[in-house]
C-alpha cells in the first residue's frame, strides 16, 4: 500500500483535528479534549476538508481511495502519529498559559 | 465505453455535460443509470474501487502546497512512471514550483499528463484544453492520440477543434438528449455554434 496519499490527506485535515481538540480541552477539560480528539476529531477533519477542499477528493479517486478509506486510514494515523503531535501542543499550550483553561 | 476509442462530449454551458462525467465516475448519483465497461455492466460504485477509470475534473484537484516533484510518486512508485512524467518537456521545468503557483494552463496539463499516466483502462477529461498555450495543445492532442492506442477516452471541451481533431466519435448534448455529431456543419445544425 502506498501510503504517501494518506499521510497528504492527514497532514490536509490535521489543522482542523488539532483545533477541535484544542477547543474541547478549553471548552471541557483536557481529558475529555484528548478522548474527542481521538475519537471525533477525524471526523471534524473529514468534515472540515469537506467544505473547504471538497475539490481535492479527485486526487484520492483517481487513485482508488475512498472517502471510507480516508477516514478509517486516517483514524489509525491519528492514533499512531497525531496523539503524539497533540501531547506535544498540548505540553506546549500549559507552559505559555500556565494551565489548560483560560479564564 | 470501449477501449481505443476518443469520445467527444460537446454542449453549452448548463447541458449537463461535467454532471455526466461525474455519475459515470460514481461521486453523483443518477436516477437510472446503465454503465458498461468493454460490455461488461459495472456499478458507479465499482469505477473509483476498481480504478477503471481515471478522471479530470473540470476545477483544479491537487494539493496547493505540495511541489510538483512531491506529487508524482504520490501517484507513481514505479521509476519508470515516475520518469516519463518528470522528464515530460513541459512538466521538467516545473517540477520546483509549488503546485499553487503553477499558472491555469501549467497546472491542466500537469494534471492531465498525471491521470493519463494512471494504469487504468479508460479517461474522462473535463477541459483538457482549457488555457493551454498552443504548443501544449498540440503536445497534448499527440499524448492523447498516443495513448488512445490502449485506453478509451472521453473528453468534453470547448475548444472544439481541438477535440473534433482527436476524436474517432462525438455527441452534442441538448436539452438532455445526446445527438450524435460528426463535424462542425453538425455542431451548427444543434445550435452549440452559431451558422454565421
Amino acid at each position: 500500500m502506498n501510503i504517501r496519499p494518506y499521510w497528504q490527506y492527514y497532514k490536509d485535515i490535521f489543522p482542523f483535528i488539532a483545533g477541535f481538540g484544542m477547543i474541547c480541552c478549553i471548552a471541557t477539560s483536557v481529558l475529555w479534549g484528548f478522548g474527542l480528539f481521538c475519537t471525533l476529531g477525524v471526523l471534524f477533519g473529514f468534515f472540515g476538508f469537506q467544505v473547504f477542499k471538497n475539490d481535492q477528493h479527485y486526487f484520492y479517486y483517481n487513485l482508488g481511495i475512498t472517502k471510507w478509506k480516508l477516514l478509517k486510514v486516517s483514524f489509525i494515523i491519528n492514533l499512531l502519529v497525531g496523539v503524539p503531535i497533540f501531547s506535544f501542543l498540548l505540553i506546549s499550550f500549559y507552559f505559555f498559559f500556565g494551565s489548560f483553561t483560560i479564564t | 465505453m470501449e477501449t481505443g476509442a476518443i469520445f467527444g462530449i460537446f454542449g453549452k454551458n448548463g447541458s449537463g455535460k461535467s454532471t455526466l462525467l461525474k455519475i459515470l465516475f460514481g461521486t453523483l448519483s443518477a436516477d437510472s443509470l446503465q454503465l458498461e465497461i468493454n460490455n461488461k455492466k459495472i456499478t458507479p460504485s465499482e469505477v473509483i474501487k476498481k480504478q477503471l477509470i481515471a478522471y479530470l475534473p473540470q476545477h483544479p484537484f491537487l494539493p496547493n502546497n505540495q511541489k510538483v516533484r512531491d506529487i508524482i510518486p504520490m501517484y507513481f512508485q514505479g521509476e519508470k512512471e515516475q520518469d516519463t512524467v518528470f522528464y515530460n518537456p513541459f512538466i521538467a521545468t516545473l517540477t520546483h514550483k509549488k503546485v499553487g503557483m503553477l499558472s491555469h494552463g501549467e497546472r491542466k496539463f500537469f494534471e492531465t499528463i498525471l491521470i493519463s499516466q494512471l494504469p487504468h483502462p479508460f479517461l474522462m477529461l473535463d477541459e483538457p484544453f482549457s488555457m493551454l498555450e498552443p504548443l501544449q495543445t498540440k503536445a497534448l492532442k499527440e499524448f492523447l492520440l498516443k495513448i488512445s492506442e490502449t485506453k478509451g477516452i472521453i473528453i468534453t471541451d470547448h475548444y472544439y477543434t481541438d477535440v473534433l481533431d482527436i476524436t474517432t466519435k462525438n455527441i452534442v448534448l441538448r436539452n438532455g438528449k445526446s445527438i450524435p455529431v460528426n463535424s462542425i456543419e453538425d455542431l451548427k445544425k444543434n445550435e452549440y455554434l452559431s451558422k454565421n
